[in-house]
């Protein structure tokens, strides 16, 4: 080995000494091994101990507070149990009131009322056939803030319905037919006019009552509800009304006789102010179910499987609608019977 | 949690649903998808046993065996601790649904195991398998339906006509509470604005809410 061999070799050797220490000093302060507060694996055991202890003790202080929860009361003793707030429910029954009422729509078409008669002077001087036809009423209700009062399993509800707005159109036809003594008589005429009008808002107080039950899955809530009986009233347009006199009034001179007896406009009057009576169905308002309850059925190793269900009563609290059930998981096995059932 | 509850405030968010389900029920929830089997490595799993501890946490614990696939007579007991986590509403069928987080995994019981593996390698086998198996471990549903909207079919009835409406609801879950054997979550309702069925109205989107306490 020559001299140059010998000191580059030795120069390699330090070199990789020097970064040898270089790196354990690297690694050492990485990790903090020679930090004086570095603590102990005594410390850290006691450490892990002492967070042991405190979670159990915060775990005993949890399990003895939760049995305080004034929203628990009521709770019924079932392996699957709901509460649904009872602000939650009122907040969505109001709501679905209203929205619901906003939906419902009146209509009244083609009301037909018919008068003939004969007009006489000294002599007949012709008959006449007068048509009035509602061709189409059309009115919006509108429900007011329900006012709710919860007991037992019933929900007392009361509200303002409103006739909100709506239009009207009729159709008045008149013929008539003068008989010709000597040319100075009204002749025939035939005057067909539309009239309109809008429907004058008018408001109910609906009160009944809403009756919570539970099926086997589910809470639902029952409109009861009285029949409503609903007066339309239409009040013509001032323009239509004018328009439709202005073309009588064009046929009188001659005729001016015969359409005083006959008094179209009031008899198109006296029929729009009877006005309409609509029966709300009130008995078709489907019930709502609340929107939690328990599922029948679940997917298992992607198949469905049926599960046995046996729904507990419903228990209402000041806080909560509470829905009880007894869900059992038999894989491979018939299901329990649960029979449909409907409790209050 | 403690801490309200000493102040007097319920243990859960008051306007919203609450949902109580036993630990025994979800325990036969859990066992109706065992056995679990999965290969990992060169290793066989099988899970078959489960239990649950809703006690603070909702603990889970799956009992079953760990095999060397290629020499069937190695085997070894292995358990796996975790807990529920990420409760959330499935969104397709309205159901609660939760994932099983895997945290540890034990060895035990080896048949040959230790002459197999050395003590440093079973911890490495340990964490492997925990780690896969934490990805494929079936989703736990819980048989609770919470529907996003609340729906009017039309009615029609000689002068009046009822159009048909849907309530869209934002539904989440806001909060998980394990506590006397028994697993809360509370599900937040808002309801959205009513429109004809002729035209619904987008669902809405909620991301999920799962918490593990």
């Amino acid at each position: 080995m020559t001299r140059t061999r010998i000191l580059v070799a030795t120069a390699v050797v330090m070199a990789l000494a020097l970064a040898s220490v270089a790196g354990i000093a690297i690694y050492r302060r990485t990790l903090g091994l020679d930090r004086g507060d570095r603590e102990t694996p005594e410390t850290i055991r006691q450490q892990i101990v002492a967070l042991d202890e405190e979670r159990s003790t915060l775990r005993g202080r949890l399990e003895e507070l939760i049995v305080r929860d004034p929203r628990l009361a009521g709770m019924p003793d079932t392996p699957v149990r709901v509460a649904v707030p009872t602000t939650l429910a009122r907040d969505l029954v109001e709501r679905v009131i209203a929205g619901v009422a906003d939906q419902v729509t009146l209509e009244l078409r083609n009301i037909r009322v018919r008068r003939t008669g004969t007009v006489h002077r000294v002599v007949t001087l012709g008959t006449y056939d007068l048509k009035v036809t509602v061709d189409r009423v059309v009115a919006r209700l509108k429900a007011g803030t329900p006012r709710l009062t919860f007991g037992s399993n019933r929900v007392a509800v009361a509200l303002p319905l409103t006739l909100a707005s709506g239009t009207g159109r009729a159709t008045l036809d008149f013929t008539w037919d003068g008989r010709t003594i000597g040319g100075a008589v009204c002749g025939d005429m035939h005057v067909t006019q539309a009239v309109t009008g809008t429907v004058v808002p008018r408001t109910y107080p609906l009160s009944g009552a809403l009756e919570l039950t539970a099926t086997d899955t589910s809470i639902l809530v029952r409109p009861r509800l009285p029949r409503l009986r609903v007066h339309i009233d239409v009040s013509p347009a001032a323009e239509s009304w004018a328009a439709a006199q202005k073309i009588l009034d064009d046929k009188r001179g001659l005729c001016g006789f015969v359409l005083d007896r006959v008094d179209i406009m009031g008899a198109v009057e006296r029929l729009i102010a009877r006005g309409f009576d609509v029966r709300i169905p009130t008995e078709k308002v489907t019930a709502m179910t609340l929107p939690v309850g328990v599922e029948p059925t679940l997917l298992v190793r992607g198949e469905p499987v049926a599960l046995g269900i046996r729904v507990g009563d419903l228990t209402i609290t000041e806080h909560a609608i509470w829905l009880g059930a007894h869900v059992s998981v038999a894989i491979g096995d018939d299901v329990p019977d649960a029979p449909p059932s409907v409790r209050k | 949690m403690v801490r309200r509850l000493e102040r007097g405030e319920p243990m859960l968010p008051p306007n919203d649903v609450a949902v109580g389900v036993d630990e025994a029920l979800v325990r036969d929830l859990i066992a109706a998808q065992l056995p679990f089997e999965t290969d990992v490595d060169r290793f066989h799993v099988q899970l078959t046993g489960a239990d649950v501890q809703f006690r603070g946490s909702p603990t889970v614990q799956l009992q079953g065996r760990l095999q060397v696939r290629d020499q069937p007579d190695l085997t070894a007991a292995v358990t796996l601790f975790g807990a529920l986590d990420n409760v959330r509403i499935d969104h397709a069928s309205s159901t609660l649904e939760a994932t099983v987080a895997a945290d540890h995994l034990t060895i035990a019981d080896a048949t040959g195991f230790a002459q197999y593996l050395s003590g440093a390698t079973i911890d490495e086998v340990a964490r492997l398998v925990r780690i896969e198996i934490g990805e494929k471990l079936p989703t736990i549903r819980i048989p609770v339906k919470v529907q996003e909207a609340i729906a009017f079919p039309a009615v029609t009835d000689g002068p009046v006509r009822v159009d048909g409406a849907r309530m869209p609801l934002d539904v989440a879950v806001s909060q998980v509470v394990a506590a006397r054997g028994r697993l809360w979550v509370s599900v937040s309702v808002t309801p959205g604005v009513f429109a004809p069925l002729a035209t619904p109205a987008p669902a809405p989107v909620t991301a999920p809410a799962g918490a593990r306490r």
